[in-house]
């Protein structure tokens, strides 16, 4: 597949302005939280799980940028839509921009993982409330998940736990590209799958996870 | 909950995953409409300090009213209210200012964000670049305010009173041959443009808007310089906890005739330090904790500064520009040296 390494993943991390997308990121990367900027470009962070390099995109939020996140689509393996679940009034706007994120061609079968994020706050609508209020329920065209977290306690998005959300989501991932290329696969589909098949149950042994069992 | 989705895909491989409990799950409940304030008008409202300890607070569509949140909070969203005071105390994540008009506020926080809003005067204290979005007529000011626990709620907030960027405003929807935003005068009597609290919830409330006893610095920030003359001054660890860096600022704001442009408090490693003040000599001392800089201004500031420091630092170890020339690359290299690079659209 065109993937320079089965081990590289490109993550797109979008959302609306002020739903913690740089402060998820630099939690990921271990970084200080307590002096993020709004975003007015994009940043970029290389980081580590479970043996896999996922070259994280985070792109501002704020309205007048969001034509540009378009430019970022290319080559995404996973995307990661990040609501402040504090800010109710705005819950129709970030559904209506996940909405249209779901419709883009380029995005077309991309797992997306929603995170629910700032549940440590007073106001906070639980994962499910959010799941119901952006009709999750509905999509039906790629694996979805959604997880309630906390960038500034980082419960929910901890890299340290096998199993967690962005682990839970490379999962996904690789089960897509399994599934594409059964299906796009073409006249050489049969070595293909084999091929893909085998990519799968090293990086599945890679989480630690055991999928021939 | 924590996390579900999609039906299909890897459920054997992630069966054995435990339940978890997250601290929002186990956390006592509090109802939300004690950090709300919504639907008022023309009434003088608010909280007190320890009313509200550091939680979420919320005000929604009020009109005529005087709000003051004399406490730190989480983060607050302003919206769609119309010619109000707003005073809010240090704020820890950001304030969200939305659909509002002819509004003065005075406030503390780490982001400051505000999107469809017009005519507001903000008296402002903002650790990171504060952001307008589509926001016309808005005016910016030092923070400048005092009351007994509001330099404890900076603390409780995590807001360093030195980290201020009041006056270097982003503007996301710049309009061609128009300025959004302006700065307040200067020397604003703050009292004018949000008067103390009048109600007798507030009574026992002990404010000062002066200059001398605000709990934040005053800075000039990108105010026209008076003098051409600039320098930099760092306190390290010890001074800082001898409370050096305040008493320096006061004394020159209050005895001499010299501004204070901007302060910051960061931490540095010792190859940062190394590469702002071009010697090993700190290097022990960035270790030990944060640094504060303060850009300073005026015909004689630097005599007049060696002084001070003499008085206020009583021993401790600060730096000094050597000579006005070398003023503003030393003021570049900490004011700029943990810039971080960012990518363009
Ligand atoms: N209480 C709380 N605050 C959070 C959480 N995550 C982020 N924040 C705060 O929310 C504000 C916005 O966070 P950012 O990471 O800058 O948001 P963003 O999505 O990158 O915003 P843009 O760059 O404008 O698109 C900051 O003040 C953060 O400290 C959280 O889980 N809980
Ligand atoms: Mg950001």
């Amino acid at each position: 597949m065109k993937k320079q390494s089965n081990k590289d993943l490109r993550i797109l991390l979008l959302g609306l302005d002020n739903a913690g997308k740089t402060t998820i990121l630099k939690k990921l990367a271990s970084e200080d939280i307590n002096h993020i900027t709004p975003t007015q470009g994009f940043n970029i962070k290389t980081v580590q799980s479970s043996g896999f390099r996922l070259n994280v995109w985070d792109i501002g939020g704020q309205r007048k940028i969001r034509p540009y996140w378009r430019n970022y689509f290319e080559n995404t393996d996973v995307l990661i839509y990040v609501i402040d679940s504090a800010d109710r009034k705005r819950f129709d706007e970030t559904g209506e921009q996940l909405g249209d994120l779901l419709d883009e061609d380029k995005l077309a079968g991309i797992p997306v993982l929603v995170f629910a994020n700032k549940q440590d706050l007073l106001s906070a609508a639980s994962a499910s409330e959010i799941a119901e209020n952006l009709n999750l329920h509905k999509i039906r065209d790629r694996k979805w998940q959604i997880q309630a977290c906390s960038a500034t306690t980082g419960e929910g998005i901890s890299v340290c736990n096998k199993i967690n959300p962005v682990n839970r989501i490379l999962l996904m991932s690789i089960d897509w590209r399994f599934t594409s290329c059964c299906v796009y696969g073409g006249k050489n589909v049969g070595q293909l799958i084999i091929r893909e098949s085998m990519i799968c149950i090293s990086e599945y042994s890679y989480l630690g996870l055991d999928l021939i069992s | 909950m924590g996390c579900f989705g999609s039906k299909y895909g890897n459920e054997r491989a992630l069966a054995h995953e435990e339940p978890k409990v997250y601290s929002w799950d186990r956390r006592e409940r509090v109802d939300p409409k004690d950090y709300t304030l919504q639907n008022l008008s023309g009434e003088t409202v608010g909280r007190l300090p320890g009313e509200v300890k550091g939680q979420q607070f919320i005000i929604d569509n009020c009109k005529d009213c005087n709000i003051y949140i004399f406490d730190h909070s989480a983060t607050i969203t302003v919206d769609d209210c119309t010619n109000c005071r707003i005073f809010l105390g240090p704020i820890q994540g950001s304030v969200f200012i939305r659909d509002c008009t002819d509004c003065q506020i005075a406030l503390a926080c780490q982001q400051f964000r505000t999107r469809d809003c017009k005519k507001l005067d903000i008296f402002l204290h903002c650790v990171t670049q504060p952001i307008i979005e589509a926001t016309t007529a808005i005016r910016f000011g030092c923070f400048q305010y005092y009351y007994k626990e509001l330099k404890d709620q900076f603390a409780a907030a995590k807001l360093s009173v030195f980290s201020n960027n009041w006056s270097n405003i982003h503007d996301f929807t710049p309009v061609a041959g128009e300025n959004n935003w302006m700065l307040i005068p200067e020397n604003p009597a703050v009292d004018d443009y949000l008067p103390r609290p009048s109600s007798d919830k507030f009574m026992t409330m002990d404010i000062s808007t002066t200059i001398k006893d605000s709990v934040v610095p005053i800075t000039t920030g990108c105010r026209r310089k008076l003098s051409s003359n600039s320098c930099l001054v760092a306190f390290f660890a010890d001074a800082i906890a001898s409370d050096a860096p305040l008493k320096y600022v006061k004394q020159l704001q209050q005895e001499t005739n010299c501004t204070v442009v901007q302060t910051k408090q960061l931490s540095m490693k010792p190859e940062d330090s190394m590469r702002v003040f071009y010697t090993e000599r700190y290097n022990d001392e960035v270790l030990k904790g944060d640094i504060i800089g303060v850009e300073v201004n005026g015909d004689n500031v630097l005599e007049l500064s060696r002084q001070l420091l003499e008085r206020c630092c009583m021993g401790n170890l600060y730096y000094l520009s050597d000579s006005a020339s070398a003023g503003n690359q030393d003021i570049d290299a900490f004011f700029n040296f943990n810039d971080v690079g960012m990518g363009g659209l």
